[in-house]
């Protein structure tokens, strides 16, 4: 089975051109697409219409926007590191441009990046081959590998 | 390679270290600063004397950490990382050939900001590094707190 990664955006468009984007990276991951933190955080909890947890399997890895309605990326992190089943998964944190209290909010939170969206289509295909050296062929090996 | 990088690797298997350095020369964007110990690590960074003494240098982007080095643990120098002012936001990604679940959960208790298996064939390790450097330059570092001035200084 392809590991699970997680995409949360609320902007239509920025999930439109992460799709065509991952399409054309060969990215090796199921993607599942949430529209804002709540609904992210609801589908990692396992709650509202995702308590299924045989269909709505834990993902290897959330990449979120940072400014979204309703539940933030920072503050989605800050719950993910707060729950023992969660506090480790990996989570990037997208945004549309450098905010420095926000990196230092990032990290001091332990996110495992903090990304500006590429600009260019061609370097967001680039930087979901990045994701899928990193993540899935060497950092996602490690889970699995532990003894 | 978007932005050129800073990147202490603290590594003492010399099969391992010139296996990365040579990977990183292959990436004129990425510059790489190679030490064998954690105590030279301290040393490098200018924080080994008492805690809150400032860095000297300029504080690398991104730290490569084998956890199983002579003397003092790559677990004991990302603490003393975690523990300093000047450090501590600093990503440390663990690359180690450990695979035991007591490292991991003492790397990620101090602050991990990722965990690599390092592979067992060079090719594969020299593949990896490519990774890490490709993957890191798409992401924003978190200013150093000494660089956090005016406005954002409170």
């Amino acid at each position: 089975m392809k590991p699970l990664v997680l995409i949360v955006d609320d902007n239509a468009d920025d999930r439109f051109l992460f799709r065509e984007a991952i399409t054309k990276s060969g990215f090796p991951a199921e993607v599942l697409f949430l529209h804002d933190g709540r609904e992210a955080r609801d589908y990692l909890a396992g709650e509202g219409s995702f308590t299924d947890r045989g269909k709505h399997r834990l993902p290897l890895l959330v990449i979120t926007d940072v400014r979204m309605p309703r539940m933030t990326g920072i503050e989605l992190l800050s719950w993910t590191r707060q729950h023992s089943e969660l506090k480790r998964l990996p989570l990037i944190l997208m945004s549309t441009s450098k905010v420095p209290a926000d990196v230092n909010s990032a990290y001091a939170y332990h996110a495992s990046s903090y990304v500006v969206k590429p600009t260019h289509f061609t370097g967001l295909i680039a930087f979901f081959k990045a994701v899928s050296a990193y993540w899935l062929e060497f950092g996602g090996a490690a889970d699995a590998s532990l003894t | 390679m978007q932005k050129r990088r800073l990147v202490l690797v603290v590594e003492n298997d010399e099969a391992d270290g010139l296996c990365i350095e040579q990977a990183f020369s292959r990436h004129s964007e990425a510059q790489c600063v190679r030490l064998r110990t954690a105590e030279d690590a301290l040393s490098h960074l200018g924080i080994d004397a008492q805690p809150g003494s400032t860095a000297p240098r300029a504080l690398p982007d991104l730290i490569l950490l084998d956890l199983v080095l002579p003397g003092s643990s790559g677990t004991e120098l990302l603490r003393r990382l975690r523990q300093n002012e000047m450090t501590k936001h600093i990503p440390v990604v663990a690359l180690t050939s450990s695979r035991k679940t007591t490292d991991r959960e003492a790397a990620y208790q101090w602050g991990v900001t990722s965990y690599l298996l390092k592979p067992a064939r060079a090719v594969d390790l020299s593949r990896m590094i490519d990774a890490v450097v490709n993957y890191w330059s798409f992401c924003e570092i978190p200013e150093s707190p000494a660089a956090l001035t005016g406005p954002l200084r409170r």
